[in-house]
């Protein structure tokens, strides 16, 4: 009786570290995707604003040869 | 295929055997283990995070440098316009020559997915995969020049095969696209020269001759049977014809000519011989009836130019040139009806007709000339006696090929003039330069760029040839 009560008691035991591994598990994944989304958000962000300034370099520069005097030929 | 960017290490976390050592509490063992692995997890998440952030940051802080500059840049900018004073600062016009042409000094992203640009993440997973063979040792038995490696694994070898494509072409395409310009280059020539002189009186005697030679013909002259009607039933082409038709009337011999509709193939033959004798019959000239050809083999090309052709503007050619384009497609099967059945509307202009014949025998006539486009005979059987098929068909073959010709020639001038295409020519040595330069370090866009010149910029290749002839020929 003892010994089934015993091996019951490991069961129980063992479903119950079974749950904690699983939820540590899900947890993980859910880090390990909030990380991807993450890192795919803020690249696609960081790109964007990239554009922008490459953009607006672009744009200073031209400005900036319109405005320059001086810068001839000669 | 998705690739793997980065990958947490420790998978199947608690399937690890048992080491046999372990004689109790098997279940706890395991869950340790796996607990365990989930710790190695974790780490290796944390690892892969700290990667991410440290790159997202990175790039935020190369963002942030580039926006500072710019900013600065802005700054510097501003200062510089609120300095401006449109009353004093004018820029003078030599200025604004001396300028240089604005560069921009931004590069152009390429080779995106080199070795260079990989990831910190992906240099990793690369790293740990099996370096080739180490082929290279074979090289020294190779007769070729390329290593063994490069047979086994190439990283640029689909790079090296489309640079390889692309500049073979622009190797071969010069003589290629060049061709069809060069062709149509001696026509302009020819085109240009009576265009050239045609105002003048001194060359008027060529300026007659060209035309003579660009109306002649067998198509032509059906065409002029159509011209013969009036303006209303005709195609444009035809209107543009009448210019030329107005200046041959007021020559006497026109004048005195009626072309009986139908009929005026058959006189051609006798006109020639006996200009003055249809001057004395004296029939009233309709302002549009008398067609070109009726003229042409008896006018006296001198007379022609001193008469009539300085009234005509250069511009003249070209309409006769568009004419002649348009002769090349098959006549309208309506104008054949048409003359036709005018024919046999107007019985009684036809003896009129046989009257100019009668003074010489027909036959005989055919044969002197051989310079006059005889008539369309296939039109009507009454001309087929009369007219002489043989010389028509000869000149028609040798005449309406080159007339079409021209006409582009023409085009191309007057547009190569209205377009300053001069200042191309200088860049053209340094810029070819500085592509080979590139191109030796696998420049994508300078292949690009000399694939480009090829095959959209051959017509500047083309407008310098071009510039060549305007030159002497203007």
């Amino acid at each position: 009786m003892n010994a089934s009560e015993a091996v019951q008691r490991q069961l129980k035991d063992d479903w119950d570290n079974r749950e904690f591994e699983q939820v540590l598990a899900d947890n993980i994944k859910s880090i390990a995707n909030f990380l991807s989304t993450f890192e795919l958000s803020c690249r696609s962000k960081l790109a964007t604003l990239n554009d922008k300034i490459n953009l607006l370099e672009r744009k200073v520069e031209f400005l900036e040869a319109r405005v320059t005097k001086g810068d001839t030929l000669s | 295929m998705p690739l793997t960017k980065r990958a947490v290490s420790p998978v199947n976390i608690s399937r690890d055997t048992i080491p046999p050592s372990i004689q109790r509490d098997e279940l706890q063992c395991t869950a340790n283990g796996t607990i365990s692995n989930l710790i190695l997890q974790l780490s290796s998440l944390s690892k892969h995070a700290e990667n991410i952030f440290g790159e997202i940051y990175h790039d935020a802080m190369v963002i942030h440098h580039k926006t500072n500059t710019l900013q600065q840049r802005i700054d510097r900018l501003h200062q510089k316009v609120d300095q401006l004073d449109a009353t004093t600062d004018q820029a003078s016009l030599n200025e604004a020559n001396m300028r240089k042409a604005f560069k921009s000094s931004m590069l152009v992203d390429q080779h995106i997915l080199d070795r260079s640009t990989l990831p910190a993440a992906l240099a990793e997973q690369y790293a740990m995969c099996d370096p080739p063979p180490n082929l290279d040792a074979l090289n020294q038995f190779r007769d070729s020049p390329t290593p063994a490696l490069f047979l086994y694994t190439n990283p640029s070898f689909f790079f090296d095969l489309w640079k390889k494509e692309t500049l073979k072409d622009v190797a071969e395409r010069p003589r290629r696209v060049k061709s069809p310009n060069d062709g149509s280059k001696s026509p302009k020539k020819r085109r240009k020269q009576p265009q050239g002189t045609g105002p003048m009186g001194a060359t008027m005697y060529n300026d007659g001759q060209q035309r003579n030679r660009q109306i002649s013909g067998s198509r032509i002259n059906q065409q002029n049977e159509v011209f013969s009607f009036p303006e209303e039933y005709q195609a444009p082409q035809a209107l543009g014809l009448q210019l030329n038709f107005r200046n041959q009337n007021s020559h006497p011999a026109n004048l005195s000519m009626v072309a009986p509709l139908g009929m005026t193939m058959h006189h051609h033959p006798q006109q020639n011989v006996h200009p003055n004798q249809q001057r004395s019959t004296g029939l009233p000239p309709p302002p549009h009836r008398a067609s070109p050809i009726i003229k042409r083999p008896m006018d006296p090309p001198p007379s022609t130019g001193s008469s009539t052709l300085d009234h005509l503007p250069p511009p003249d050619m070209s309409i006769l040139s568009i004419d002649d384009e348009d002769d090349d497609l098959p006549p309208p099967p309506p104008s054949l009806l048409m003359q036709q059945s005018i024919v046999h509307q107007l019985p009684t202009e036809a003896p009129s007709t046989m009257q100019f014949v009668e003074p010489s025998a027909a036959p005989p006539t055919n044969i002197p000339p051989p310079p006059p486009p005889p008539p369309p005979m296939p039109i009507s059987t009454a001309a087929a006696s009369f007219a002489a098929p043989a010389p028509k068909d000869g000149e028609a073959s040798s005449s309406a090929p080159a007339q079409p010709k021209p006409l582009n020639g023409h085009g191309d001038l007057m547009a190569q003039i209205q377009s300053g295409y001069k200042l191309r020519k200088v860049q053209r040595a340094e810029d070819e330069a500085a592509d080979k330069a590139a191109l030796e370090a696998n420049d994508v866009a300078a292949i690009l760029k000399r694939r480009m010149d090829q095959v959209m910029g051959n017509d500047s290749s083309s407008e310098e040839a071009d510039d060549d002839d305007n030159e002497w020929d203007d």
